[in-house]
């Protein structure tokens, strides 16, 4: 859909809702959006998360202590490989073990299999190939604090998300090894975080024989080229390249292979979308009967450096940096502004880490006036997709995939 | 329980402490794993008034980074809220409780946004 029709589908949506009503704060805030002032969302005025350094981690942004949610700062997205001290963090349950002994840890894989296996990391190792791709996780809240109205959910800005370079081996080829039985549909995945109360759905996902097929679906030992942080899921996480975080199980601890389907909460309850094409609704409206599963990233460009409010000086050499991504086409050309999206420009793209990966991009300006500036970055993909802007951004209930076009503000002296 | 007198439980501590030398001199290998800290829990600070005790509920399961997080929201987005977590969850929450957390939110967390 070209940005012309989204505005369309938003204003026409605005207009049916608002006939005859008297806008609130809310709806007037959509509206200045809409017309080009784009102002945050009024969500976490009142709040600012503290910076905690938990083990293995930098400090960062601590939304919760227990589950832990640690957002990384936006300044480390001037690199194209997230580093493992500042990784985001997103647990779903309290109960996360503080110690994993290899002695005892076992990867099993049962179900609908000739042979199960109870796999150590050491035979995991040794007895499949290792593969190594760098590929971005991003949760699906990831950004959420920028929808207006507000939705619910832990309002992340943009750290909730990271790339590495993950090593480990092929899913298929543990399953080849279990001998899945051919009528095999899906697989049930999880780790070994519990929630606090039996009654409470334990966090497992589910994938279908297309996503468990793919070669490029691993199960990771290695991030960055040392052993995950107990936090980023130790020993063992899945690795779905072009997929949203939920389902990048964290210390994997079994897989349990399904001739049909089954509902799974954290796949057929949560996450979802509304099931149109765009998975949205008009801003306000409850979730639709019809959901779809939150899946494969949208194309996405997030503005690292320089921070956001920071004070330049005029004539002074600004360089603008940050990463774009997509779901694994390929970013094929990142758009930049200086003039709140008067103007583009192409920023110099860095070397292309594949196509899972953070591209990351740069663009060196010298500001000539003094004022706000107000930067602005959106990324093309190979099929030609292009990240919508803010004002034409789809809005729904949980906000999830928030893509955006970025921007960010500084003063200059 | 029996109780040992105190030169009797040093015995058992020296006892004790030599085993394990021993065991780790011998065959035991190192631990081989990973293991951590939790930092101490933190204090989100809420705000002190009626229903204060009844939403220490909430964290049983989670922080009330949680709450804080959301920012001030209007009742629907509480009742909403509070709800998902009685039918999704499961959270002990009797309906009394329930407009109880739910005043508290509003009260203290909520805007006057329809």
């Amino acid at each position: 859909m070209t940005d012309m029709r989204r505005r369309v589908f938003i204003q026409s949506s605005l207009v049916s809702l608002g006939a005859g009503i008297i806008c609130t704060p809310a709806w007037s805030q959509k509206i200045n959006a809409l017309s080009g002032s784009m102002e945050q969302g009024s969500a976490s005025e009142a709040f600012q998360p503290p910076m905690m350094a938990f083990p293995e981690k930098k400090p960062l942004w601590m939304h919760s202590d227990s589950p832990p949610l640690l957002e990384t700062p936006r300044e480390a997205f001037a690199s194209a490989v997230t580093p493992n001290d500042e990784f985001f963090v997103r647990w779903h349950h309290a109960v996360i073990p503080d110690t994993i002994d290899l002695k005892t840890y076992r990867l099993s894989v049962s179900g609908n299999v000739d042979t199960p296996l109870e796999l150590s990391l050491a035979e995991l190792k040794s007895r499949f190939e290792s593969v190594e791709l760098y590929a971005v996780k991003q949760c699906g809240g990831n950004s959420r604090s920028n929808f207006s109205p507000v939705t619910s959910g832990i309002q992340w800005h943009h750290g909730a998300m990271g790339c590495a370079l993950w090593k480990g081996v092929r899913l298929r080829d543990v399953l080849a090894a279990a001998k899945i039985k051919p009528n095999s549909e899906f697989l049930k995945l999880n780790g070994l975080e519990r929630p606090i109360l039996p009654g409470t759905p334990p966090f497992m996902r589910k994938l279908d024989k297309d996503e468990f097929n793919r070669e490029d679906v691993i199960i990771a030992y290695q991030m960055n080229g040392e052993d995950l942080p107990l936090l980023n899921g130790y020993p063992l996480v899945l690795i779905v390249p072009g997929y949203f975080a939920d389902n990048w199980v964290k210390m994997l601890e079994r897989i349990d292979v399904l001739d049909k389907d089954e509902p799974v909460f954290y796949t057929d309850k949560a996450y979802r979308l509304p099931a149109n094409p765009f998975g949205s609704v008009a801003p306000g409206d409850p979730m639709p009967k019809d959901t779809r599963a939150l899946k494969a990233l949208n194309i996405k460009s997030v503005i690292a450096t320089p921070s956001e409010n920071a004070v330049i000086h005029r004539g002074d050499q600004v360089e603008m940096a940050g990463v774009a991504f997509d779901a694994g086409y390929g970013i094929k050309e990142v758009l930049v502004s200086i003039d709140h999206g008067k103007s583009w420009t192409s920023a110099t793209l860095d070397k292309d880490l594949g196509p899972y990966a953070f591209r990351r991009w740069s663009y060196t300006f010298t500001p000539s006036k003094s004022g706000i500036l107000t930067m602005m970055s959106r990324a093309i993909n190979r099929l030609g997709e292009i990240q919508p802007l803010p004002a034409n951004m789809e809005w729904n209930p949980s906000g999830y995939a928030w893509n955006a076009a970025d921007h960010l503000t500084i003063n200059v002296l | 329980m029996k109780i040992i007198g105190i030169t009797q439980s040093l015995a058992i501590l020296f006892l004790l402490a030599s085993l394990s030398v021993n065991a780790e001199d011998a065959a035991t290998p190192p631990f081989a794993g990973k293991t951590i800290d939790f930092p101490k829990a933190y204090v989100y600070q809420m705000q002190k008034g009626e229903g204060y005790e009844t939403i220490q509920k909430c964290s049983i399961c989670h922080s009330f980074g949680y709450i804080l997080n959301q920012g001030k929201q209007n009742r629907s987005f509480w009742e909403h809220e509070t709800h998902k977590m009685i039918e999704a969850y499961n959270a002990p929450i009797s309906p009394e409780e329930e407009k109880v957390i739910v005043s508290y939110l509003v009260k203290f967390y909520g805007n006057d946004k329809k």
